[in-house]
């Protein structure tokens, strides 16, 4: 018996022996940056960036290099150091806005395809230079890599920007009747800033939400709980009243009608309900909010304008023919199946119908009576 | 008293013994085969699973509890059957043996990619012979313990259910496959569903009434809800041409769990795995040993033990890399399939023949 415990433990230890990663010569990657270089200069090349955290977690090292593909950087990386570089622990991975116009499926796809990558790094769309970004010091947040993938996690909670790991970039990229998005961020000064997201065409970036819309794309984009507005809703001509509504749930039902037959999108409508509750502490107007029948009359204004913008959004998406709230896996399954094969669904997106009703609910009106 | 097999254990035999390294593939490959909501088609195809462990029921009860070696040798001479029960272990160990380095070669993916699969098989080879040299009691007591390892492991699916959208499982049925569905898909997947046949084996070591059958019935469906499952949290959490493109979706979706202790938690949830893996391959020995053992009655103890062992370790040079061991478990598991239903088919009409001379025999006494 004890022989047979110490061969199985023999045998157990001597396959260390031939994997070995040891934790001192490996240099893990937190963030890489893909950027376009020159046109005359290219060849089919692209400029590729990485940060690696030093030991002690003050420091960084930042390592760029010009190479046809990631993994081809990965291998010029390590010949530059004294460690091998890994990917096991990369944390985001950020695309010039440049190069995301030219397409990134042949990026994305070979960090899908490798083990050591997870499905929760971030993609993220950097405008300006994604290497010059990492470069930089940020002086309050030695590893640019945190500090990114930080700042991407509260703003997702606060704004409620949506999610754009691997995971969900690629499977919109694969949906037919979704596009992918990925938010942006950029540099300025001693900070990064989220600036807008970006709308993909399969895995092409075509164009972008501001930052004052986000909300809205949030009430699109389906359910959510936690997300603040501030609305600045005219009054009259020259006065604005200022909302903001805290603590906000939404739940988002999405409803399709179709003509018979289906031949482009003009025959079919679609109709985004959305029940929103929030927390009201913020109120700058004339209404009085201790009064049911004024809280129903702000509801009301509310309504109106969410509606606008939220339509204002989808008349860019529309236009730019990206359908980034995934409006066509509802009217997929309104179709037959021939009907939606033979429909061009970016196309046939531009022309649908499509109406907002949302329904705000004031919860309360925090701790003041008037 | 002999111990005999109760419901309860054959039950988790019959699950464990299904559940192996398909399942990683499993969603992609009802997608390829099977196009749009291939669940249905999995329900279907576990009702043909169940005609077959009907069939065995039928042996069962026709030949009183007598096992398949007992019942072959009441009616053929025993130089015609020695041949044939030496190809069938041949082959049950080589099922087993495939199967185990085809788990090999998919858990180098992610974990000792340079080290050499025959090492890593040797010692699945190894925990195999440990296992096979007990008695049937003693494995499938080992096998229940394996089933609560691994069982805990479908709560992670939890981790899923925020992202998972019904709309994404699309209301059309069986669109959108690869190729033209034809009846060599519904065989592919059929094929999930071998193992099952295996009971046959348990015949000598359960009681003779056939109660037990019961826990054919139950591990069978319960595999059966567990793979319909496994296909309806794939397909609402990765889109459908996401699905078709992912080589292990299920290792695919483990990797998206991160604990704040631990993340990457695939390379070590796959690990688990082993164990189910593990009991397809010791049981497809077992009944590997249970045909040598007609054949060689008088060995000595563990030895037939050790040369399964060590066959089912020669097997694995065979498959070297993925898209071998692909082919060969495909090519094994077709074969088992047909197996599967002609044996029950050809026992019945072996026992209705000894019916009949029985008759004949009464009659003209």
């Amino acid at each position: 018996m004890i022989a047979r415990i110490a061969l199985v433990l023999v045998l157990l230890l001597l396959t260390g022996c031939g994997d070995q990663r040891i934790l001192e010569e490996l240099g893990f990657a937190r963030s890489v940056a893909y950027d376009t270089i020159p046109d005359q200069e290219s060849d089919g090349r692209i400029q590729i960036s990485a940060t690696i955290p030093k030991a002690n977690q003050q420091e960084k090292i930042f390592f760029t290099t010009i190479a046809r593909t990631s993994k081809e950087a990965r291998i010029k990386f390590s010949k530059e150091n004294n460690r091998r570089i890994v990917s096991g622990q990369m944390r985001s991975v950020l695309f010039g806005i440049d190069l995301a116009k030219k397409g990134l499926w042949d990026h994305i796809d070979t960090l899908i395809r490798d083990p050591q990558v997870s499905a929760n790094v971030h993609v993220i769309l950097v405008e300006g230079s994604g290497g010059d970004l990492l470069k930089k010091e940020y002086k309050p947040y030695p590893q640019v890599g945190e500090y990114i993938d930080e700042l991407i996690k509260t703003e997702a909670r606060a704004t409620a920007i949506p999610d754009s790991r691997l995971y969900d970039f690629s499977r919109d990229y694969y949906d037919d009747g979704a596009d992918p998005v990925a938010p942006i961020l950029k540099s300025t000064g001693a900070k990064i800033k989220v600036v807008g997201i970006g709308l993909f065409r399969d895995d092409r970036y075509v164009t972008r939400i501001p930052t004052d819309q986000f909300m809205f794309i949030a009430f699109l984009r389906g359910d959510f709980r936690s997300g603040d507005i501030t609305m600045r809703i005219p009054e009259t001509k020259q006065h604005h009243e200022n909302v903001m509504l805290s603590s906000m749930v939404n739940k988002r039902t999405i409803h399709v009608t179709r003509n018979h037959p289906v031949r482009d999108g003009h025959d079919i409508q679609v109709d985004i309900e959305m029940e929103i509750s929030g927390s009201l502490l913020e109120y700058t107007g004339q209404l009085k909010l201790q009064r049911s029948s004024d809280q129903i009359k702000l509801e009301t204004i509310m309504n109106k304008y969410i509606k606008q913008e939220t339509e204002r959004v989808l008349k860019s998406m529309q236009k730019h023919r990206v359908d980034s709230i995934g409006l066509g896996q509802y009217v997929r399954n309104k179709l037959s199946y021939e009907e939606w094969k033979n429909l061009d669904w970016n196309k046939a997106f531009a022309d649908v119908r499509i109406s907002v009703h949302p329904h705000i609910k004031i919860k309360d009106y925090g701790k003041l009576q008037e | 008293m002999r111990e005999k097999l109760n419901w309860f254990h054959v039950a988790i035999l019959t699950y464990m013994i299904q559940l192996d390294v398909t399942l990683f593939s499993l969603p992609r490959i009802i997608a390829e085969k099977l196009g749009t909501n291939g669940w249905i088609g999995v329900l279907l195809l576990s009702l043909v699973g169940i005609l077959n462990i009907f069939l065995y029921s039928l042996v069962h009860r026709m030949g009183k509890g007598a096992s398949f070696f007992d019942i072959v040798e009441a009616s053929l001479p025993k130089f015609m059957i020695y041949p044939l029960y030496l190809a069938l272990a041949l082959f049950y160990i080589y099922v087993g043996s495939i199967l185990g380095k085809s788990f090999i070669i998919i858990f180098q993916i992610m974990a000792f990619p340079t080290t050499n699969s025959m090492f890593l098989f040797l010692l699945y080879c190894y925990m195999m012979y440990c296992m096979l040299i007990k008695d049937i009691y003693s494995i499938s007591k080992a096998v229940t313990v394996f089933f609560f390892v691994t069982f805990w492991l479908g709560g992670l699916t939890f981790y899923y259910f925020s992202e998972w959208e019904i709309v994404r499982l699309t209301p059309f049925l069986f669109k959108g496959a690869t190729e033209e569905i034809s009846l060599n898909s519904w065989t592919d997947i059929y094929t999930i569903f071998v193992g099952c046949e295996l009971c046959l084996y348990l015949f000598p070591y359960a009681s003779r009434d056939g109660k037990w059958f019961k826990g054919v019935y139950i591990g069978h469906i319960f595999i059966t809800l567990v793979y319909v499952y496994v296909i309806i949290v794939s397909s609402g959490f990765f889109s459908f041409h996401q699905l078709k493109a992912m080589s292990y979706p299920i290792i695919d979706s483990l990797a998206f769990i991160e604990l704040p202790f631990i993340n990457r938690v695939e390379n070590l949830v796959f690990a688990f795995f082993m164990f189910s893996n593990v009991t397809s391959s010791v049981i497809y020995g077992f009944a590997s040993l249970s045909a040598m053992k007609r054949i060689f009655p008088r060995m000595r103890k563990n030895v037939l033990e050790f040369v399964i062992a060590g066959i089912t370790f020669g097997f694995g040079f065979t498959a070297q890399i993925l898209r071998e061991t692909d082919k060969h478990v495909s090519d094994a598991m077709f074969v088992e399939t047909i197996l599967a239903f002609s044996i029950p088919l050809l026992l019945i009409v072996l026992l209705l023949i000894q019916r009949l001379r029985l008759q004949k025999g009464s009659e003209r006494a």
